[in-house]
């Protein structure tokens, strides 16, 4: 069903958008491979939709640039919206057409070749499971119909950029489900972009994560190293108000974890590194004849990063 | 080219998919058909008993000073109210490509409601003899002079989030252009500020198309009001990126 598409690479260089006093996007860049999946995570108002409007050319950044390839969107905006399947935030649709009539129309306006039209429109009714409501109006749908819809309507010409804005939003769990695999095929060999407030949903299907908070990227990383961080876990013995400061002296930073009980005398701590290796962390602990009794890596769930870079955000 | 006629089709089909066209297209036939045949105050073809199409064209630009608004609103408005424009305007598409095509549209429409009171010329004709020079001449006014309402609606349609505010401001921009080609209201202004203000009036180059003069200067100025309103509503969607 999906060509296998080209290699090419999406860069985001110091990109930055003012709304006349306020700033949404200040001077973030990133660049998306192909084959991998990047979610784009933050609060409400952060500047995710803002950022992926400006890679759709929807709007014109004040400053920065952004490259697709050898394209850039300043002198070959049309050759990249060629290219480009974007799904909004809104899903929105033209309600008074039918949903064959509004697919057609897309694959047309989209360059699908006349021959192809049908054949393309047949495919996504299918990948979306539209037949039963080819010839309905789509003010008539259901938000999870229009939704279909609209995504159907963001793949018709078979696109190798994809950016999709909360492309699960108001689906059933069962059609949240095939869209996530969907995602993920089309994922192997694109470059697909998407943003979500379901951290579960970066977890299952994205392969990188860039966490946006206050219009500046907070954390640009594969997601497995977003977990692996660079914190350790340690229980030791010993009254809390004389362990806590030595530990504070020695690490850049150290806090009882509150969500574990003391057992045995032993407190559970969390050490945060910063430039030091683990294995500094076994020494440190040594020199200062610290008992002992557990030492590992903390994996934070994706929750609780998210609530630590995006602590504060209104 | 391919790309217009898609946006033609699309927006075309939008007018005879909803109620608005058929609602504003009959009214306005209607009225014109009332005002010509029954009229107000004595100047109707009943009452005047002349084979003659003047009046007709006399009552047409105010009809559309109602007409075109509703025809144009919705252009634009509905686009950024419905979230479509952000659709839109990252298809692989030149801003120009879907302005000519929406304009296009709108005119289609307007041509083809135009047509539909042919009727009215051809129930004279059949009565008596009817010069089809001034006829033809002033339906060729009226298209062109539709033409160049239905630009400046496209421009107001862009400018607002709402068909309501689209459909009132355009309003008030047909009945301005139409008031300053209004000779009591010229008056006023003198012959050189007045002469001035008449010649930017939608309605004064109407005048010698009604009369059944085709003078191409009043086409081209028609032709570079169209085109000026384009290019204005291009850069009105540059500006809104």
């Amino acid at each position: 069903m999906w060509q296998s598409k080209g290699s090419n690479m999406l860069r985001v260089e110091n990109l930055t958008k003012k709304f006349e006093e306020k700033i949404a996007v200040n001077q973030i860049s990133f660049t998306v491979k192909p084959g991998v999946i990047t979610g784009l995570l933050g609060p409400n108002g952060a500047g995710k939709t803002t950022t992926m409007r400006l890679i759709s050319g929807f709007l014109s950044p004040t400053s920065g640039t952004v490259t697709y390839g050898n394209f850039g969107i300043d002198s070959d905006l049309k050759e990249i919206q060629s290219r480009l399947g974007y799904l909004p935030e809104t899903a929105a649709l033209y309600s008074d057409m039918l949903v064959l009539e509004y697919l057609e129309y897309i694959a047309r306006i989209r360059g699908v070749e006349e021959g192809e039209i049908s054949s393309r429109v047949n495919k996504m009714i299918e990948l979306c499971e539209l037949s039963t409501h080819l010839k309905i109006p789509i003010s008539f749908l259901s938000k999870g119909f229009k939704q279909r819809v609209a995504l159907a309507g963001t793949l018709v010409h078979d696109p190798e950029l994809i950016i999709l804005d909360e492309p699960t939003s108001g689906l059933d769990p069962n059609q949240i489900s095939h869209i996530r695999h969907l995602i993920k095929s089309l994922g192997k060999d694109r470059t697909l972009i998407l943003s979500t407030h379901i951290l579960q949903e970066v977890e299952d299907i994205c392969d990188d994560v860039i966490i946006i908070n206050g219009g500046t990227i907070v954390a640009n990383s594969t997601v497995k190293g977003l977990h692996r961080g660079n914190s350790m876990y340690v229980s030791l013995r010993g009254d809390e108000k004389t362990v806590l400061p030595k530990l504070k002296s020695l690490f850049l930073l150290a806090e009882k974890l509150e969500t574990e009980e003391e057992q045995d005398g032993f407190i559970p701590y969390i050490l945060g590194l910063g430039d030091k290796n683990p294995q500094d962390v076994f020494s440190n602990l040594k020199k200062s004849e610290f008992e002992v009794r557990e030492i590992k890596v903390y994996k934070k769930s994706l929750e609780t990063i998210f609530e630590e870079l995006t602590r504060g955000a209104k | 080219m391919k790309n217009i006629k898609s946006i033609v089709k699309k927006e075309t089909t939008t007018y005879f998919n909803t109620p608005i066209g058929y609602i504003f297209a009959s009214f306005f036939l209607l009225l014109i058909s009332f005002l010509f045949f029954y009229g107000l105050g004595g100047n109707s073809f009943w009452d005047l008993k002349v084979s003659s199409m003047e009046q007709y064209f006399l009552w047409i630009p105010i009809l559309f000073i109602i007409f075109i608004p509703a025809i144009t609103m919705r252009l634009w408005a509905e686009e950024e109210r419905s979230g479509t424009l952000e659709v839109l305007l990252t298809l692989p598409l030149n801003d120009l490509e879907i302005i000519v095509g929406k304009f296009l549209s709108a005119w289609i429409f307007l041509i083809f409601v135009v047509l539909c009171s042919l009727l009215v010329p051809l129930t004279i004709w059949i009565l008596g003899t009817l010069d089809l020079g001034l006829v033809f001449c002033g339906y060729l006014g009226v298209i062109l002079l539709g033409g160049a309402y239905i630009s400046m609606g496209l421009v107001i349609s862009s400018l607002t989030k709402d068909q309501i505010s689209a459909f009132m401001l355009t309003l008030l921009a047909c009945l301005l252009t139409f008031l300053m080609g209004y000779q009591p209201i010229l008056q006023f202004f003198g012959n050189t500020l007045g002469g001035a203000i008449a010649f930017f009036s939608l309605s004064q180059h109407f005048e010698s198309f009604r009369m059944g003069v085709f003078d191409p200067r009043d086409l081209y100025f028609y032709f570079s009001f169209i085109s000026v309103m384009i290019a204005f509503n291009s850069i009105i969607l540059r500006g809104k990126k």
